[in-house]
C-alpha cells in the first residue's frame, strides 16, 4: 500500500531534482503570434525570421554557452487568447523574456500580462502608440510607433525644394492604425500650416471608394494623402482616385496596403510614381544589410519585410541583453537583471540603432522605453516601374524621386 | 426540495475547492475562463435555448457591458465590481429597444437583424470616439485597492478573479433553473414551439421575448464587464466581434439547448478541447476543433448535456420496468 506514493515521491523528487539541471540546456523566449486565422500568414514571417536569429546565435556558440530556443504560442489574433497563452509562457513555460505579438490588441493584453507577472517583453512589430505610452518599465519597443510612420514625409516636404503642400486631402480607414497615421499626419500638417481640404474616413474593404473621391475632387487638393491597412483598399483607393480623375502633384500612400507588390501587378502604370511611406525595415543601402536579405532569401525563397527584420533583429536585441545580464537560475532574478540589461541597451540591428530611452512622441505621447532612434525609421518610398524604391531621406534612397508627379494638373 | 437543492450545493462545493486544490495559475486561469463562458452559453441559452430565438448579435450586449464596467472605472472611479452589475444593467437597456424592433421579426430575419444590430454597436464603438476612444480602447493599468474581511484583496493572484467568475456562472445557471420553473419558461417554450398557438392562447409573445432578452443582456453585459476587469483592456474588435457571438451559440448548442447544465457542458468541453489541440497541434488545430464540432451536431443534435440527460431516464425506467418485473 505504501509503495505506490513512496514511488510517486522519489518520481517527483527526480523531476525536481532534473528540472532546473533541464532548464539549464536553454535560455527560452516566448512568443505568442498567430499561427492560424486570418493574421496567420504574418505570424509564420515572424517565425522563419526567429528561426534563423537563433540558429546563427547558437552556431555562434550561444548565450553563456547555452542555446537560445524561442517557444511560440499561437493566439490565433484573439486578445483573450493572447492573454491567455503570454500568461502560459511566462508561468508553465518558464520563459525568461517574451517577444511578438503582431498586432497591437494583442500586444496591449501581453504588455498588462508582463507587467503583471514582472516579465521582460520586447515587441517587435506592434505600433499602437498606447504600448509604451502607458509607463510599464518591463516593455521595450525596437520598432516606431504608428504616430512617428509619417516622420519622413513631414522631413519631405520641409527640405524637399518646393514640395511643401497647398492643401492637403486625407483618406483614412477607421482601424486604430490608420486613426493613429491620419491623426499623425493631420497635426505635421497643421503644424506647417497647410490647410486639410478633404478628411474622409472609411471602413476597411470598402467596395467603392469614388462617392468619396467624387469629394475629394471637388476640393482640388494639392496633395492626396491615403492610408490603408488593406491591400485591396491600397488598390481600390489609387484605382477610383485616378479614374475619377483627381490630379495631385502627388500621391502618398501610407500603411502597409501600399507597400506589397500587389499594388503594382494589379494596378500596373496606375501605380506608377505613387509614394508610399510604408514600414521601416532597415537601411537598404547598408551593406550589413544587404547581406541580411540576400541570406534570407537564400534561404526561404522570399524577400524579408517588415516583419521578418524586425523578429530577427528583436532576438538579437534579446540575445545582447542576455549576455549583459547575470543569469543565476532564479527566474525572478533573471528576469530582473534581463530587464535592466535590456534597458542599457545600445546596439545596432540589422533594423537600425536601437536604445530604449523615455520621451514625449510626435502625437503628445509620453514613452516609456521607446527606441529613441525611432523617428529616424521612417522612410518615404515611391512606385517605379513595379518597384518599390526608397527615395526619402537621401541617406536611405535607392533612386531619384519624380515629384511632382508629371500628371499632375497644371 | 432537499433533491433539486443537492447538485447546486456538490456543484458550489466543487467550485469553492478549485482554488485550494490547484496551484498552478494557468490552471486557474483556464477555470475562470470556463466560468465566464458558462455564463455566456447561460445568458445566450435563456433566449436562443427555451425561447428558440436565436441571436447571432450577443457580442454587442456583452461589449456594452465590457465598455460600461472599464468607462465607469477609468472616468468615474467607479470600482470594477460595482460597474459589473452596472454594466449588465446598461446592456439590459440597451437591449429594450432592440428587442421591441427585432421580435417583430420571425426566425432567419430576426437573426439577420441582431447581426445588423451587433455591426451597428461595433460601429459606434469605433467611431464615436468621445466615449469609447474608438479604436484605441481602454487600458486599466491599475486596479482600486480593496480591502475584504480585514485582509487587502491580491489583485495580482487569480483566486478573487476566480471567486467572480465562479460566483457569476453560479448565479446565470440559477437564474435558468428559476426561469424554467417559472410561468415564463413556460411561455418561452410555448413560443419556440408554436408562436401563433402561443398567441392564440393568450400569451404576449413579444413582452415574454423581450423581458427574456433583457435578463439574457443583463447577464452577457455582466459576464463583459467581468470581462473587462479581469483581462483589463477592452477594444472594439476584442469584444464587439462577431466570433464571440458565434462561440456562445456553439457552447450554448454543443452543451444542449435549453437546458440548465448544457452551457457549463459546453463551455468546460470547447475550452479544454480548444486548448488541448491547439497544444498539439500548433497549426491545424481549427481543423480539429471543427471536426469536433460537426461530430457533435450530427451525432449529438441535443448536445452533450442534453443526450446524457436522456440516457440517465432510459437507464432508470429501464431500471424500473426490470424491478417491476
Amino acid at each position: 500500500m505504501w509503495r505506490i506514493p513512496k514511488l510517486g515521491w522519489t518520481l517527483s523528487l527526480l523531476a525536481a531534482l532534473a528540472s532546473p539541471a533541464l532548464a539549464a540546456d536553454t535560455i527560452k523566449i516566448g512568443a505568442p503570434q498567430p499561427l492560424t486565422g486570418a493574421d496567420a500568414p504574418f505570424g509564420d514571417k515572424f517565425r522563419k525570421a526567429y528561426a534563423m536569429a537563433v540558429e546563427e546565435i547558437n552556431a555562434a556558440g550561444g548565450v553563456h554557452g547555452r542555446k537560445l530556443e524561442v517557444v511560440i504560442e499561437d493566439h490565433m489574433a484573439k486578445n483573450a487568447l493572447a492573454a491567455t497563452v503570454a500568461e502560459k509562457l511566462i508561468t508553465q513555460a518558464r520563459v525568461l523574456v517574451l517577444t511578438g505579438g503582431r498586432a497591437s490588441g494583442q500586444a496591449m493584453e501581453i504588455a498588462s500580462v508582463a507587467q503583471r507577472l514582472k516579465t521582460p517583453y520586447l515587441v517587435d512589430h506592434p505600433s499602437a502608440d498606447m504600448i509604451t505610452a502607458k509607463g510599464f518599465e518591463w516593455v521595450f519597443r525596437n520598432n516606431p510607433t504608428g504616430s512617428i510612420y509619417p516622420a519622413a514625409f513631414d522631413d519631405f516636404i520641409a527640405h524637399y525644394p518646393g514640395a511643401m503642400p497647398k492643401s492637403a486631402a486625407v483618406v483614412y480607414d477607421n482601424t486604430l492604425f490608420g486613426k493613429t497615421i491620419a491623426a499623425a499626419i493631420k497635426k505635421h500638417l497643421a503644424a506647417r500650416h497647410v490647410p486639410v481640404v478633404a478628411d474622409e474616413a472609411y471602413p476597411v474593404n470598402t467596395l467603392d471608394f469614388k462617392p468619396i473621391m467624387t469629394k475629394v475632387k471637388g476640393a482640388k487638393p494639392d496633395y492626396l494623402l491615403l492610408v490603408a491597412v488593406s491591400t485591396t483598399d491600397a488598390i481600390l483607393l489609387t484605382r477610383h482616385a485616378k479614374e475619377i480623375g483627381i490630379a495631385p502633384r502627388a500621391f502618398v500612400g501610407f500603411g502597409g496596403g501600399f507597400g506589397v507588390a500587389d499594388m503594382a501587378t494589379q494596378l500596373g502604370p496606375l501605380a506608377q510614381n505613387v509614394f508610399s511611406s510604408a514600414a521601416w525595415s532597415g537601411n537598404p543601402n547598408d551593406p550589413k544589410v544587404k547581406a541580411f536579405y540576400q541570406k534570407f532569401h537564400a534561404r526561404y525563397g522570399i524577400w524579408p519585410h517588415e516583419h521578418e527584420v524586425e523578429g530577427y533583429s528583436g532576438i538579437y536585441i534579446i540575445a545582447d541583453a542576455l549576455r549583459r545580464a547575470h543569469l543565476t537560475g532564479n527566474l525572478q532574478a533573471d528576469r530582473e537583471a534581463i530587464r535592466q540589461a535590456l534597458a542599457s541597451t545600445d546596439m545596432t540591428t540589422v533594423f537600425g540603432k536601437v536604445k530604449f530611452g523615455s520621451w514625449t512622441g510626435p502625437a503628445g505621447d509620453h514613452y516609456t522605453n521607446q527606441n529613441v532612434y525611432s523617428p529616424e525609421h521612417s522612410v518615404l518610398a515611391q512606385w517605379r516601374d513595379g518597384q518599390l524604391l526608397n527615395v526619402w531621406p537621401k541617406t536611405y534612397a535607392e533612386t531619384s524621386l519624380v515629384f511632382p508627379e508629371p500628371l499632375a494638373e497644371k | 426540495m432537499t433533491r433539486q437543492l443537492a447538485p447546486w450545493l456538490a456543484g458550489a462545493l466543487l467550485l469553492a475547492a478549485v482554488p485550494a486544490l490547484v496551484e498552478s495559475p494557468f490552471a486557474i486561469h483556464v477555470c475562470i475562463l470556463v466560468l465566464m463562458w458558462t455564463a455566456l452559453g447561460a445568458a445566450w441559452n435563456l433566449l436562443g435555448g427555451f425561447a428558440g430565438q436565436v441571436s447571432f448579435g450577443h457580442a454587442s450586449l456583452f461589449g456594452v457591458g465590457a465598455y460600461t464596467t472599464i468607462i465607469l472605472y477609468l472616468r468615474a472611479g467607479v470600482a470594477p465590481w460595482w460597474g459589473m452589475p452596472a454594466g449588465g444593467l446598461a446592456a439590459a437597456l440597451v437591449s429594450l429597444p432592440v428587442g421591441l424592433l427585432c421580435f417583430r421579426l420571425r426566425g432567419p430575419y430576426f437573426s439577420l437583424a441582431t447581426l445588423a444590430v451587433s455591426e451597428l454597436v461595433k460601429l459606434v464603438a469605433l467611431n464615436w470616439e468621445s466615449v469609447t476612444n474608438g479604436p484605441v480602447g481602454y487600458l486599466i493599468t491599475a486596479l482600486p485597492p480593496l480591502r475584504l474581511f480585514g485582509h487587502a484583496v491580491d489583485w495580482e493572484s487569480k483566486t478573487p478573479f476566480y471567486v467572480v467568475a465562479a460566483a457569476l456562472a453560479l448565479a446565470a445557471l440559477a437564474a435558468t433553473a428559476l426561469l424554467r420553473r417559472a410561468r415564463l419558461g413556460a411561455y418561452l417554450v410555448a413560443i419556440r414551439e408554436d408562436e401563433e398557438a402561443a398567441e392564440a392562447v393568450g400569451i404576449d409573445t413579444v413582452r415574454a421575448k423581450v423581458l427574456t432578452l433583457a435578463l439574457s443582456a443583463f447577464v452577457a453585459g455582466t459576464a463583459g464587464g467581468f470581462y473587462a476587469f479581469y483581462f483589463r483592456y477592452v477594444d472594439p474588435d476584442a469584444v464587439l466581434g462577431l466570433s464571440l457571438s458565434m462561440e456562445m451559440v456553439f457552447i450554448a448548442v454543443v452543451g444542449g439547448l435549453g437546458t440548465v447544465g448544457g452551457p457549463l457542458v459546453g463551455a468546460v468541453f470547447l475550452t479544454t478541447v480548444g486548448e488541448a489541440v491547439r497544444e498539439r497541434f500548433p497549426s491545424g488545430h481549427l481543423v480539429f476543433y471543427g471536426l469536433f464540432m460537426m461530430l457533435v451536431i450530427r451525432f449529438l443534435p441535443e448536445g452533450i448535456w442534453g443526450r446524457a440527460r436522456r440516457l440517465a431516464t432510459g437507464l432508470q425506467e429501464r431500471a424500473l420496468r426490470h424491478g417491476a418485473a
